[in-house]
């Protein structure tokens, strides 16, 4: 009978077929090296850079927005700007505001509601107003001679709620162009003399 | 052509490597290993990957191939083992390589005993293959004897067994080696020894 101390002897003999061959250590060495790529990948964190990733996107789109061109035909996305005019008069919500050309060439005057001014005062009237984006339509007249440093603002709100802030000085109103209508002007301080 | 067969048999798992040595052999291609040349320098000593490999690897797999009872876990645990110490490149101190290994395959298969999966699909059906030499064949019923009787030991009282009769080990080496003091181990070994006795003389009644 055989002794736990025979075990070494024991082992040779009967495990004498069970060595590391040569396709063990293949084995051994293609893991390794596969192994040693996966610690590579390891060190690629994915998420860190699709948020770096995102965060690079956004603030190239925005810097994009904000170097986009003015189109003057778009009312949505214009932005109006009154030369010294005081903006304060009339605050509105410059987001939604659309273009002087805009009035002058496309604006439907059903769709005024509203129409006010920092020196003359509001009308709320749709039919007056109506008459009043008319007269600018038919009367106004586009020159470069309007005063820079003009002081009264002018706001026509429209039925979808989006607002055209312009700056005025009788008889010019000063946008993205500038024309001349006193017949605008006049007509406006009749009606809200008429109301008052 | 007799050995290229046999290579095919033999690593039939590795179909690869056996491709790659038969381009070898019939001159169509260079030896597998040698796309690996760099193996040196395993931060062990004096002792290159290939000399440890030598030197251990066959060891790691009996002793794993005890702990395991199965032939193809025992080749995983030495797998892991070698590729742990290619990978980590652990600072081994010279002569404790062999030490370092068994401890690790040891861990390992100790993790693969723990497993719910081993447990039920392989120790489920338990049996010792041997794997004799030809000319050993048929007179070997006292040695497979022993190699089964260890091999159905508790993992506590194999290990100690292994470690102390099959590699040689000291006392005090085993204790560092399995973390646990030098009293337990001797305490194990008693014991294993105890319950191999039992075991063999059961063997021998029947």
């Amino acid at each position: 009978m055989k002794k736990p101390e025979d075990l070494r002897e024991v082992s040779d003999q009967v495990l004498h077929g069970l060595t590391a061959d040569d396709s063990l250590k293949f084995r051994i060495l293609q893991q390794a090296a596969e192994g040693k790529g996966k610690e590579l990948r390891h060190g690629f964190h994915p998420l860190p850079v699709f948020c770096t990733a995102v965060a690079a996107l956004l603030i190239a789109v925005l810097v994009l927005n904000s170097l986009k061109p003015v189109d003057p035909a778009s009312p949505a996305e214009m932005n109006v700007f009154a030369a010294g005019a005081d903006e304060t008069a009339h605050p509105v919500d410059r987001q939604e505001s659309i273009s002087l050309s805009y009035v002058l060439n496309t604006v439907k005057p059903e769709n005024v509601t509203s129409v006010a001014s920092s020196g003359i005062g509001k009308t709320e009237k749709t039919d007056q107003c109506a008459a009043l984006i008319r007269l600018l339509q038919e009367k106004a007249v586009i020159t470069d001679s309007a005063d820079p440093s003009a002081h009264e603002s002018l706001t026509i709100t429209f039925t979808d709620g989006t607002v055209c802030y312009i700056g005025a000085e009788e008889p010019f109103l000063i946008g993205d162009v500038c024309c001349s209508c006193p017949s605008f002007f006049s007509q406006l301080r009749q009606y809200v003399e008429k109301r008052e | 052509m007799l050995y290229i067969i046999l290579i095919s048999e033999k690593n039939f798992e590795g179909r690869e490597f056996s491709d790659l040595m038969i381009r070898y052999i019939t001159g169509r291609g260079e030896h597998p290993l040698s796309q690996y040349p760099d193996r040196t320098g395993i931060s062990s000593g004096t002792l290159s990957f290939d000399q440890l490999y030598e030197m251990y690897a066959t060891d790691v797999l009996r002793v794993s191939y005890y702990y395991l009872g199965n032939r193809e876990m025992a080749e995983d645990v030495t797998q892991d083992v070698f590729v742990k110490l290619i990978t980590n490149q652990p600072l081994l101190e010279e002569g404790k390589e062999k030490a370092w290994l068994l401890k690790v395959a040891l861990n390992r298969c100790r993790d693969l005993w723990r497993s719910a999966w081993i447990k039920k699909v392989v120790l489920g059906h338990p049996g010792f293959e041997a794997f004799p030499a030809p000319d050993e064949i048929g007179k070997m019923a006292d040695q497979y004897a022993l190699a089964e009787a260890v091999n159905r030991l508790k993992p506590e009282f194999k290990e100690v067994i292994l470690l102390f009769y099959y590699q040689g080990f000291s006392v005090t080496e085993i204790a560092g080696m399995l973390s646990i003091a030098e009293g337990t181990v001797s305490s194990r070994l008693s014991r294993a020894r105890e319950k191999l006795q039992n075991e063999l003389k059961g063997d021998v009644r029947q």
